[in-house]
């Protein structure tokens, strides 16, 4: 295990230890990481150990396994995961969202009784879900006969407030054209744009590990789920419990929307692929 | 109508409002509950043998899906067992949704080959073969090469020719030639093993 050196010092971490890290991580997370990370698993590791004041690999593992409440273990999920994204980003699918998908869904639900719920899973710092509800808006021509949810979820609990404060700088707002801007975001300083109150007040955010059988009984009844560069982190085992997982949320008929480089076809055949003009997605058959 | 506050869907969470369902039976009626079945079985010391039997059975992807992959996800040599016995079904959805299931366990689906090599049914044994290639252990090339010195069936030696051309090994060409002058009446094999062989030969 790994060896104390001073306390001003970082604690070492042996190859025996980042494996049993590894294990005991996909575990808990279905995230998987291998050597080719080991640098970038090396400094977060001992960010923590750190910042907790273990001398030893041991006895952070120790305290990430058996804390009362869990902080330890979410503070490592929010150091190893990655949060770069930006607004529009792949837009074709949200334009697909909005020329396709949802007049589909719409068709087969009566806007008295039945509602349109949509899930962005990674949700990141938000970009994603507020996207999703700026292209709905402006191109959904039926968005006001329905009753329209936008859930966004992630595992890191540091992105779910960033995303909920809706603070954004310019590098995230790139592709964003003026108008969507002056409409949609509120300039509070040179350098940052907030999302405005009605748009923020629009989206549940909230704490949810995909590969968690207990968070994802809570997520149903789903029309659309975006979710985009998420898999490629996992396993095959964990990439298909995913996918049996999105079945159970979603309604029939209901979609996935993967990242451009993802294929659910080498995840698992239980999905219809759809190939529309703008997009290939995935289908929870009707029946 | 419109996008709905987070305050206005409080009060109706359609998420919330399942209550408690029954436990699932593995032979329902409806193929969601002998989903959920499946799942929760999947805990008990006798999941392997339920799981199995269920599959050996059930004709709904959605089930067999999620039995497979909770097979896979037991990852134990019991499993491995279990699931190889599926190999000789007559479906032959089954027989592949085993091999994928058998190839993410390869430490455990690795030592089922040299039993799996003499079944007297050659389909299970080209299935072997095809399992072989996926397990991306080193140890399989050796077994490889020992099932095509022995083997007799056209079929076999077939996916034999093709697996040994990827090994990489310049020991196997002798063999592949072998696998030729076994069948000279069966110009197909030839030519997988000459490929097998140029493959080989050009690294």
């Amino acid at each position: 295990m790994g060896q104390a050196t001073s306390a001003q010092q970082v604690p070492r971490i042996s190859v025996e230890d980042i494996t049993a890290f590894c294990d005991f991580f996909y575990k808990k997370t279905g995230i998987s990481m291998d050597a080719s990370r080991r640098y970038f698993i090396d400094r977060r590791l001992e960010e923590r150990m750190l910042a907790n004041e273990c001398k030893t690999f041991r006895e952070y593992l120790s305290l990430v396994k058996f804390q009362a409440g869990g902080a330890e273990m979410q503070a490592l999920i929010n150091e190893m995961t990655v949060n770069e994204t930006y607004f529009f980003r792949e837009d074709y699918q949200f334009t697909c969202l909005t020329r396709r998908m949802l007049d589909e869904i719409a068709d087969n639900k009566d806007p008295r009784r039945d509602r349109i719920r949509i899930w962005s899973i990674p949700c990141s710092t938000g970009e994603e879900p507020y996207t999703i509800a700026i292209s709905i808006l402006e191109n959904w021509k039926r968005a006001s006969e329905f009753d329209i949810e936008i859930l966004a979820s992630d595992i890191d609990t540091r992105v779910i407030a960033k995303a909920q404060q809706g603070i954004y700088q310019a590098r995230a707002l790139h592709r964003v054209p003026t108008n969507i801007r002056e409409t949609y975001f509120q300039q509070i300083d040179r350098d940052n744009w907030q999302v405005i109150k009605d748009l923020r007040e629009s989206i549940d955010f909230s704490i949810v590990n995909v590969t968690n059988p207990a968070h994802m009984a809570r997520l149903r009844n789903i029309d659309v789920i975006f979710c985009r560069n998420l898999l490629i982190y996992f396993d095959d085992i964990s990439r298909r419990r995913a996918a049996e997982h999105f079945f159970d949320a979603l309604n029939p008929g209901g979609f996935v929307c993967l990242g451009h480089s993802e294929s659910m076809s080498r995840i698992s055949n239980i999905f219809l692929p759809r190939k529309f003009p703008e997009a290939l997605v995935h289908q929870r058959p009707m029946k | 109508m419109g996008l709905l506050k987070t305050s206005q869907k409080a009060q109706e969470d359609p998420t919330q409002a399942a209550g408690a369902m029954p436990l699932p039976e593995l032979d329902d009626a409806d193929p969601m509950q002998r989903r959920r079945a499946v799942r929760m079985r999947a805990n008990e010391p006798d999941a392997v043998a339920a799981l199995v039997g269920l599959l050996a059975r059930e004709e709904d992807n959605l089930v067999r899906q999620t039995a497979f992959l909770e097979l896979a996800a037991l990852n134990s040599d019991e499993a491995a067992l279990g699931v190889s016995e599926l190999l000789s079904a007559a479906d032959p959805a089954l027989r592949n949704g085993a091999l994928e299931a058998l190839s993410t366990m390869p430490e455990h689906a690795v030592r089922l080959l040299e039993p799996l090599g003499y079944c007297p049914d050659p389909d299970v044994r080209i299935f072997a073969v095809l399992l072989a290639n996926e397990l991306h252990v080193e140890s399989t090339s050796d077994w490889l090469m020992a099932l095509a010195e022995r083997e007799d069936d056209a079929n076999v030696c077939s996916n034999l020719a093709e697996a040994l051309g990827g090994t990489g090994r310049q020991d196997v060409l002798p063999i592949l030639q072998s696998i030729i002058d076994k069948f000279p009446q069966e110009p197909f094999l030839a030519f997988a093993a000459e490929t097998a062989m140029q493959r080989i030969r050009e690294g």
